[in-house]
């Protein structure tokens, strides 16, 4: 009897070979799949829109603030209010005004530095991890020498040398810069040389700038980005260092460095001025990291499920 | 239990492995730079021995009873460098002369001169001889003040052993110029010894007001043997050892850039009357700092800038202000290209809205300035400027100051973009502000561009000196309580002339004016130099400054003065 | 092993030559000298002798090769601001102030982000690797001046007078500034490490977690293994090893970190000194200590990488792989 419904309950299906090789799970490309893990990363996307929204006040703030440098003798150190909604500082400029306009110029710092660092060191270590050999244990000397010579102080010592503007403050920041992301692309290039898709497209005749440019380099692109990620804060935060020596860019211009400087100069007397910079000084270094993190996450396949 | 001690010392262990691995780094380097590791530990020796002074000092603060067995906090913006009375005339330095250098006059509780050194001062009719005769006084060292200091210490600035900032302070003296130019032996200068407790000076001119000039510290005796015995004038005043006091207190200790402890001489006249034991001079360059460890009771006494004022007050302090003597001006350098013209500078005289400076920027009591020398400097009856009235023709209007610009350009034969020029300044929150507010002023109101670059005071009495300068945003300050303190440095083009400026007409009106004997004349004539100096703007004044301070709460009777020294601790007591 | 070191060694006497090369022609491209533009009071004679005491009448070659030789006889030369003070009498009365803040910084630094990213690493994801995050983040988003004004207004002004206030005490909890007794060095300390324990609890939270999914921590815990003792001496002491190498590179950073920290809390260090000459253009200071601040810098870290290739056999073993 039991036995009679147990079949009975059952129906044979038959075999489809079609349905059993069909994939369930959406099929996606690498970058696809970066993009979908980053998105999941909550604090990596509001750090992202942070950023966007800073680039944003960056480039068009000062169009509608452009007065950064108009001094109100009779108006200084006022706190925030409804004509200056950040208060004003001990000239009586504004500085809301004074705030964009040094988002402005502290973030040209940071990406300016950081894409010459990328070119400079995507290029010098792509050269020496491709030719291998002699090339590359001297050429990785090199570096080794740049890397122990201490950065802040040749930074002190050429901004000593030649005034604070921000060329020279660019040309300080990349001397030594580019060195980290040289050697990550060496060592990429170094790994992915020995892979067999290079050595595959080297027997099938692609020459070796072929090979570089279409299989070597792209594969290396995501350490790049998280190391071009990551640095961005450390560029700023070093202008920042710097004025606060009074090396950096100087006041009438302005920068996050002199802001906090004179915003901590001035401290427990008008908070607005230390805040309100340090605040916003801080959320940036903090976006730059939380999204470099995520990134890094979601560019490395074994943490993505 | 017995694991878990087993853990954390694996982590010590670890951790201690990290921490040996840092320290055998740091052998090697003192290694390669020389140090020798027996002088590191001395250091450190040092080091700690000062802090069980310290410590100790604290104690004897906590428990002391009464006010015999106190020390006093104070806080200096920039390292004295040198304790020589001839080479340092820092203003932060003037505290510390004024407690451990006594002259043979000086400042009673107020502006009024009194005796010093010496206890009986006589004159002749026209001022030209002076007499004064020694208390029994010691210096630091336990020898006796005597004649021979004087005779001694102002030979020696004019004789060319020595560096000297300021010969011309002693040019009233019979002889001074003579010898430091070298026309004159020294032994013709106008101070003799007439007995070891007699000292007489000889003057070139009248000098109705020489009691007050002598509190400066170009008038301070030194003991010679003192210098003989420490190998000479160079080394004299170099560190604490090679520093000889005869005020109320000497140099015990002094650390560059840190600290200076004075303690009080025994072998001072009016010991007895000293009541604190112990000064700490700590170099505090930054303001803020210095104000926060006001705050926290790190510090007795703290001069501020009007920003500050609120925290202060909030902090329950009673703040005031006081007249400091300064008067804050441009200083060209009539070398440059562009401000050798009279025209443009006395268009930047005229582009400048001092109400506005001395309101929105200063906030602190300053008052706008009407000519050079300050309004608390005295006159004959009155103060000089009650006498003189104003000097300054070149006052706010911008369409005139326009003109005055063009007139200038058109003489050079440029635009008013071409000309730019740096304005140097002191480092201070006060000076940075104002030369911040120059620049947008001279830019908005007559389109020429400025830099500004901001010094600590030793670079700038350097670059000064070597006249490494555009226009310096300087403040001058009363050494000595009369005009000429004020005017004297435009007389002459040889020696301290701050501007390189030489006008025939004003070192005529100035010669005759220090030669009248009759006070009324002699300070309309300095009224009458003045004049001539401010049309044609050799310097552009600013402002009277003065400023704010607090005393805590234990401490009581410290002085402030419109001239040097501006803070004087003599008469102060400390109750616990 | 050997071929390693000497190659290290190599590298930083280099690195060294690189430096000094560098200082020299960097401050000889100001114009002028110290002493010269337009002085009217210095007679030609004295500048003459002035400039010959410090060889700037020498063709610049020279005066290099003089440098260079003063240099490895320890001589950096004589201070401008401070007439009376060679280069070398200032580091050795500065540098053992500065070298016990930047070590009492990285002891602090290493202890509290070890034990930080440990906590985190175990407790992955939890309430101590939150507060661990929050630490990291102040650490590397807020600068040290900013952290060290805030620190001295929090701890030395608003605490101190809320307790004198509140107990009626004249008990001062910090002082704002200066270097004399412990009680003096918490602040900077404190301030100096921060950034530090940010950097190294990253380093060992995610060094550890690495440790933790390897296979002979799995292999140990089958094998019965108490937690903590798997934990202490497998996974703690294998995550250590990254963070050794960063520490060493530390030494450097914390250095050049503690510039400010010893301006803004008037420590007389020698970062207070280089601060001072740079704002002084005091060029002969600058010159000296920065070379000797590179001298430095280069030899820790070289210390520090042959005793890491001591303790690591890997590194021995890979040679230069770095």
């Amino acid at each position: 009897m039991a036995e009679k419904t147990f079949i009975k309950d059952f129906t044979k299906i038959p075999k489809d070979v079609k349905a059993s090789q069909k994939i369930n799970r959406v099929s996606l490309t690498y970058s696809q799949g970066v993009i979908r893990t980053l998105k999941q990363n909550k604090a990596a996307m509001i750090s992202l829109g942070f950023i966007l929204f800073i680039v944003l006040v960056a480039i068009f703030g000062p169009i509608f603030l452009p007065n950064y440098q108009k001094t109100d003798l009779l108006h200084t150190l006022e706190a925030p209010g409804r004509q200056h909604w950040f208060g004003t500082d001990d000239l009586g400029r504004d500085v809301l005004t004074r705030l964009v306009r040094g988002t402005r110029t502290s973030l040209i710092i940071g990406f300016v530095a950081e894409t010459i660092n990328l070119v400079i060191g995507t290029i010098y270590g792509g050269i020496a991890g491709y030719l291998g050999g002699k090339a590359d244990i001297l050429m990785m000397r090199v570096i080794d020498v740049i890397v122990s010579i201490p950065q802040m102080i040749i930074m002190i010592l050429l901004l000593t040398v030649f005034s604070g503007s921000v060329g020279t403050l660019l040309f300080a920041l990349c001397l030594t810069g580019w060195t980290g992301l040289a050697r990550l692309v060496r060592g990429q290039v170094l790994a992915l040389r020995e892979n067999e898709y290079a050595m595959a497209a080297q027997v099938l005749g692609a020459s070796k700038w072929k090979v570089l440019r279409t299989h070597l380099l792209p594969n290396t692109i995501g350490p790049i980005l998280v190391n071009y990620t990551m640095s961005i804060p450390g560029a700023i935060g070093a202008e920042a260092y710097l004025s606060y020596l009074g090396l950096g860019i100087s006041i009438p211009e302005a920068s996050w460095g002199n802001l906090l400087q004179l915003g901590s100069n001035q401290f427990p007397g008008s908070l607005w001025l230390f805040f309100t910079p340090a605040i916003v000084f801080a959320l940036t270094m903090l976006a730059f990291n939380l999204f470099g993190d995520g990134l890094r996450d979601a560019l490395d396949p074994q943490m993505r499920r | 239990m017995k694991k878990l001690w087993k853990r954390a010392l694996a982590l010590a262990v670890s951790s201690t492995l990290l921490s040996a691995a840092l320290t055998g780094c740091t052998t090697t380097a003192a290694t390669e730079t020389g140090s020798s590791a027996e002088k590191t530990e001395q250091a450190a020796a040092e080091t700690t021995a000062q802090t069980a002074a310290e410590t100790t000092e604290q104690a004897a603060t906590e428990t002391a009873a009464g006010t015999s067995n106190s020390v006093l906090n104070v806080a200096i913006s920039s390292d004295p460098s040198s304790f020589d009375p001839a080479i340092s005339l820092g203003g932060d330095l003037m505290y510390i002369f004024g407690v451990t250098e006594e002259s043979l006059t000086r400042f009673g509780d107020d502006q009024k001169i009194v005796d010093g050194l010496a206890d009986t001062i006589e004159h002749n009719e026209d001022y030209t001889q002076w007499t004064f005769h020694l208390r029994e006084s010691g210096w630091s060292n336990g020898d006796p003040v005597t004649a021979d200091d004087w005779v001694y210490g102002i030979t020696r600035l004019l004789d060319g052993s020595t560096e000297v900032a300021y010969p011309d302070f002693n040019y009233e003296i019979k002889n001074a110029r003579a010898i430091f130019t070298g026309e004159a032996d020294p032994s013709e200068l106008g101070v003799t010894a007439i007995d070891e407790k007699t000292v007489q000076f000889d003057l070139e001119y009248p000098v109705p007001y020489f009691e007050k000039l002598l509190t400066h510290c170009q008038h301070f005796g030194i003991n010679r043997s003192f210098v003989e015995s420490i190998g000479g004038d160079a080394n004299y005043g170099t560190s604490a050892e090679t520093t000889l006091s005869n005020g109320p207190y000497y140099v015990d200790s002094w650390e560059t850039d840190n600290i200076v402890v004075l303690k009080k001489n025994p072998y001072y006249w009016n010991k007895d009357n000293i009541a604190i034991e112990q000064i700490n001079v700590y170099v505090i360059p930054d303001e803020s700092t210095q104000v926060n460890m006001f705050l926290n009771g790190e510090l007795d006494i703290v001069d501020f800038s009007a920003q500050r004022l609120a925290t202060i007050e909030k902090a329950g302090f009673e703040v005031s202000s006081y007249n400091n003597g300064r008067s804050a001006y441009l200083l060209y350098n009539v070398a440059n290209e562009y401000l050798s013209n009279k025209y443009i500078r006395q268009a930047i005289s005229t582009a400048i809205d001092r109400e506005s400076l001395v309101a929105g920027v200063l906030k602190n009591g300053s008052t706008v300035a009407d000519g050079f020398v300050p309004v608390s400097l005295s006159g004959a009856d009155s103060t000089f400027r009650d006498l003189v009235g104003s000097t300054l023709t070149y006052t706010y209007n911008v369409d005139e100051a326009k003109k005055l610009l063009q007139k200038g350009l058109d003489e050079l034969g440029i635009s008013a973009s071409d000309v730019h020029f740096t304005i140097m300044a002191k480092n201070t929150d006060e000076f940075t502000a104002v030369a911040g507010a120059l620049q947008q002023i001279l830019q908005e109101n007559l389109g020429i561009k400025v830099e500004i670059e901001t010094l600590d005071s030793t670079s700038l009495s350097t670059k000064r000196k070597s006249y490494d300068y555009d226009a310096y945003l300087a403040s001058w300050g009363a050494d000595f309580d009369d005009a000429t303190n004020f005017l004297g440095s435009y007389e002459h083009d040889a020696d301290a002339n701050p501007a390189l400026y030489i006008s025939e007409e004003f070192n005529k009106v100035y010669k005759a004016a220090v030669y009248t004997a009759d006070q009324t004349e002699r300070i309309k004539g300095l009224g009458e130099a003045e004049k001539i100096l401010l049309e044609d703007q050799a310097i552009t004044p600013l402002y009277y400054t003065a400023q704010y301070y607090a005393v805590s709460d234990r401490v009581k009777g410290v002085i402030r003065r419109a001239v040097v020294p501006y803070l004087d601790t003599y008469f102060a007591v400390i109750e616990e | 092993m050997k071929k390693y070191i000497l190659q290290r060694i190599i590298i930083a006497i280099v690195t060294v030559f690189v430096v000094i090369t560098l200082t020299f022609f960097l401050m000889h491209m100001i114009p002028g000298t110290p002493f010269s533009t337009g002085n009217d009071n210095i007679t030609p004679e004295a500048l003459a002798a002035l400039e010959a005491n410090y060889g700037l009448d020498k063709p610049l070659v020279e005066q290099y090769l003089i440098y260079l030789k003063n240099i490895l006889h320890g001589n950096f030369g004589t201070s401008i601001s401070f007439p009376n003070q060679s280069v070398t009498d200032i580091i050795k009365k500065a540098f053992p102030v500065s070298l016990d803040l930047g070590l009492r910084a990285l002891v602090f630094a290493v202890f509290t982000g070890i034990l930080l990213g440990v906590g985190a690493a175990l407790k992955h994801n939890k309430g101590l690797d939150r507060f661990s995050s929050v630490i990291a983040i102040i650490g590397i988003s807020v600068p040290s001046f900013v952290l060290g004004t805030l620190m001295q207004c929090l701890f030395g002004l608003w605490i101190s007078s809320w307790i004198k206030e509140t107990f009626h005490t004249s008990f001062q909890l910090f002082p704002i500034s200066r270097w004399e007794s412990f009680r003096y060095t918490i602040l900077p300390t404190f301030t100096l490490g921060m950034g530090s324990i940010a950097t190294i609890t990253r380093l060992m939270r995610s060094s550890m977690l690495d440790v933790i999914g390897q296979d002979y921590i799995k292999t140990a815990k089958s094998k019965g293994i108490s937690n903590a003792a798997v934990t202490w001496k497998h996974e703690v002491r294998n995550a250590l090893m990254p963070v050794v190498t960063v520490v060493g590179r530390m030494v450097g950073s914390i250095c050049t970190g503690s510039f400010v920290i010893e301006s803004l809390f008037a420590i007389p260090g020698l970062g207070k000194y280089y601060v001072n000459s740079v704002s002084a253009r005091d060029y002969t200071l600058t010159m000296g200590l920065t070379i000797f601040y590179s001298i430095f810098v280069v030899a820790s870290t070289l210390v520090v990488d042959i005793i890491y290739c001591v303790i690591d056999p890997r590194v021995r073993l890979s040679g230069s792989r770095r």
